[in-house]
């Protein structure tokens, strides 16, 4: 049988020279949360935990967001926006912490449907 | 399990001696006017290898020489011939449909790389150089100042690549397009370009680099219609 990627220079017909540049980006379009939770009783807790936190960012994200329309709206008190923002600081701020201790790093919370695209 | 490649309309007696998925033999099985490509092969999920999945894809170029391929998503298989039997039944249509939707045709991919408007290469990012909030408040305010900015990119990603878009769906019969799948990846789209306008194609792909000296443009091709085949699903809610 052929080599099957001696010809994948032919299918390349613009652009050659940028291939390197799109390689470096692949990883970032498979990337996601993981097909299956991996098993194995070393990193299962830390499959366990990324997707637990993904959960957790996703809802910080979205009640942030929330909490940013109402205030542009200006259906919230300066009391609650301090309050608000206090929360939502302090919440990320642990997320962080949870995220170094589990040794997650990046983008490794940010959740992506694949074909579906992003999320948020 | 049968492992099904795609269905085709291609000359009787044109098919060339094919190897699939794991060296299996690949059989023209007649169905109506056309034919299934599949092969046999052991049960369970077949893996994602690179291998596996350049194997699939010899399978459709070489059909794709000999006449128009209906690409069956990689890994695409049935239990039973029965299974595969009862599908084609109830799909029969739509994909016959699809057969003459892609007849002529090849799908040639495009995608474009750009760096985003506020992204200046050597600078570190906000986060990395202003002292945390010091109040919820300050916070907050934060916060709806980078929403506003990511919400600006997206438009401007939006109005640069439907621009881009434009220009080459103009050639082609179909397309399809995903607008920021990463943050670097402006535009990755696939067409479905007759194959008698495909110098129209690759001309209108040259125009638009010359046009954007500072985007980076990758163009592929000519594949299968992968992007405009319907799927063939074992269920009954298979959808296109």
């Amino acid at each position: 049988m052929p080599d099957p990627t001696a010809d994948i220079g032919e299918k390349i017909f613009s652009g050659t020279e940028n291939l390197d540049d799109f390689l470096r980006g692949l990883d970032r379009l498979t990337r996601g949360l993981p097909a299956r939770i991996d098993a194995d009783p070393k990193t299962v807790e830390q499959g366990l935990a990324k997707l637990v936190l993904t959960l957790v960012n996703l809802l910080r994200q979205l009640m942030e967001r929330q909490a940013i329309r109402r205030m542009e709206g200006g259906s919230l008190s300066d009391d609650e926006i301090e309050r608000l923002g206090q929360t939502f600081m302090k919440l990320e701020q642990r997320l962080q912490e949870l995220k170094v201790a589990f040794g997650l790093e990046g983008d490794d919370l940010n959740l992506d449907l694949g074909p579906l695209g992003k999320l948020l | 399990v049968t492992y099904v490649y795609a269905i085709c309309d291609v000359p009787p007696g044109a098919a060339v001696e094919l190897r699939g998925v794991g060296g299996q033999t690949v059989d023209l099985r007649p169905w109506g006017e056309c034919a299934v490509a599949c092969g046999e092969g052991p049960a369970g999920v077949v893996p994602v290898t690179a291998e596996n999945v350049l194997a699939h894809e010899h399978v459709l170029e070489a059909l794709m020489a000999a006449g128009t391929v209906l690409p069956m998503r990689f890994g695409t298989t049935f239990h039973r011939t029965s299974d595969l039997e009862a599908v084609l039944e109830l799909h029969g249509e739509r994909l016959r449909a699809g057969l003459d939707r892609v007849r002529d045709c090849e799908e040639w991919g495009v995608r474009v790389l750009w760096r985003q408007p506020d992204e200046q290469p050597g600078t570190p990012s906000a986060s990395e150089q202003t002292p945390l909030p010091t109040s919820g408040r300050e916070y907050l305010i934060r916060r709806a100042a980078e929403e506003q900015r990511r919400r600006a990119v997206e438009a401007r990603a939006e109005d640069l690549a439907s621009a881009m878009h434009l220009e080459l769906a103009r050639s082609a019969e179909d397309s399809r397009r995903k607008v920021l799948a990463t943050p670097d990846l402006l535009l990755s789209a696939a067409y479905l370009v007759r194959r008698d306008r495909m110098t129209d194609f690759h001309s209108a792909v040259r125009q638009l680099v010359a046009a954007h000296p500072d985007l980076r443009v990758l163009g592929t091709g000519p594949w299968p219609p992968y992007h405009f085949a319907p799927h063939l699903d074992a269920t009954e809610g298979a959808h296109a």
